[in-house]
């Protein structure tokens, strides 16, 4: 591939998808410093990676792999051990909690707190599997991006949904 | 424009990158050349075969360096992060094994070394210049698995574990 056209696709698929990967950043870092570094790191790993990419995968699917295992070793390499946070806007965590039980708005904003504190007591999977969720992706394109069979995103998604509102249901959300 | 400043960035450290692998690569041939010229002075001015093989033995020892490297180095530089996430931590975790079957080449290296040293030699210091070589590799493996053990064990053991959790419920 020539450098101008390297440069050419480089730069469309930067236009198309810098939202996304940004997105997918803020949800391992809430830092704007280190969201940034991992932005970039993407987009150099995008770059480097642009002459091996065949077609084999979706472009979007692909993107999402460089973006997601880009913000797991690179919060490895910032502490020394893989400690994954994530951080996310309540409007997007609310389709994880789309029971009917929880209608209240008042509730649900404090049960979305709550849901905030114990989506960092996952293990990193988990959080992958919920930041690929928030991006409202299918588990066809889940099971691509990590590496695993459909059936088996299915299994870990529910077990997760399980055990989120098993957590939450136990907590007291009263009128305090 | 921020792309146009990103590239550039790649550019230069893709240009970093280079220089840095072609001056180790410029020392290791180097060494070739000089060993290989020692040969053929011994060679000409009729040395003890001895010497000869042992100029013989740093110069396969050379060789071997220099293609480690250049392998290590292919395969750092094509670590490729469009891969599923399983898939690269497996070669990640692969790449942080302290001990690999390439290092067995490293080995034979570090043997070649320690023979040409010898070889060089008079006869008589060859017990004292093997026990000072092999103390002096001992220090520097223990040097590099303290090295390994405090920065690279940690993220290898999370990247196991990772891989782990990942594997789980296949049924």
């Amino acid at each position: 591939m020539k450098r101008d056209e390297k440069e050419e696709q480089f730069n469309q698929i930067v236009t198309e998808n810098s939202e996304r990967i940004r997105r997918v950043c803020s949800y391992y870092s809430a830092n704007q410093h280190d969201q940034q570094e991992i932005f970039q790191e993407v987009l150099i790993h995008i770059w480097k990676g642009l002459e091996r990419f065949r077609g084999e995968s979706a472009m979007g699917t692909w993107i999402y792999r460089i973006a997601v295992n880009t913000a797991i070793t690179h919060t490895g390499r910032v502490r020394r051990h893989l400690k994954v946070s994530m951080y996310t806007d309540t409007q997007r965590l609310s389709s994880l909690l789309d029971d009917d039980a929880l209608e209240e708005e008042r509730l649900k904003e404090k049960q979305l707190n709550a849901l905030q504190s114990e989506l960092n007591t996952l293990s990193i999977i988990d959080k992958i599997l919920i930041s690929l969720m928030l991006e409202e992706l299918s588990t066809k394109q889940m099971a691509d991006i990590i590496g695993i069979t459909e059936p088996n995103v299915r299994v870990k998604i529910h077990r997760i949904k399980t055990e989120l509102k098993r957590k939450l249901s136990g907590k007291n959300y009263g009128n305090e | 424009m921020e792309t146009n400043n990103l590239i550039n960035r790649i550019r230069r450290e893709d240009e970093r990158y280079a220089r840095i692998t072609k001056t180790f690569q410029i020392v290791y041939w180097a060494f070739v050349v000089i060993y290989l010229v020692l040969i053929i002075m011994h060679i000409a001015t009729k040395s003890p075969v001895a010497e000869i093989a042992g100029s013989l033995c740093f110069l396969l020892g050379m060789i071997v360096f220099a293609i480690l490297f250049r392998i290590y180095y292919f395969e750092y530089k094509s670590v490729d992060y469009g891969q599923p996430t399983l898939e690269m931590l497996k070669k990640a975790a692969h790449r942080y094994k302290p001990f690999q079957g390439k290092l067995w080449f490293a080995f034979i290296a570090v043997l070649l070394v320690g023979t040409g040293l010898s070889l060089n030699g008079p006869f008589a210091d060859f017990v004292q210049t093997q026990i000072l070589f092999w103390s002096s590799m001992t220090v520097a493996l223990i040097i590099g698995l303290i090295v390994w053990w405090i920065r690279y064990k940690p993220l290898r053991d999370d990247m196991l574990r990772m891989i782990r959790e990942i594997e789980e419920e296949t049924s």
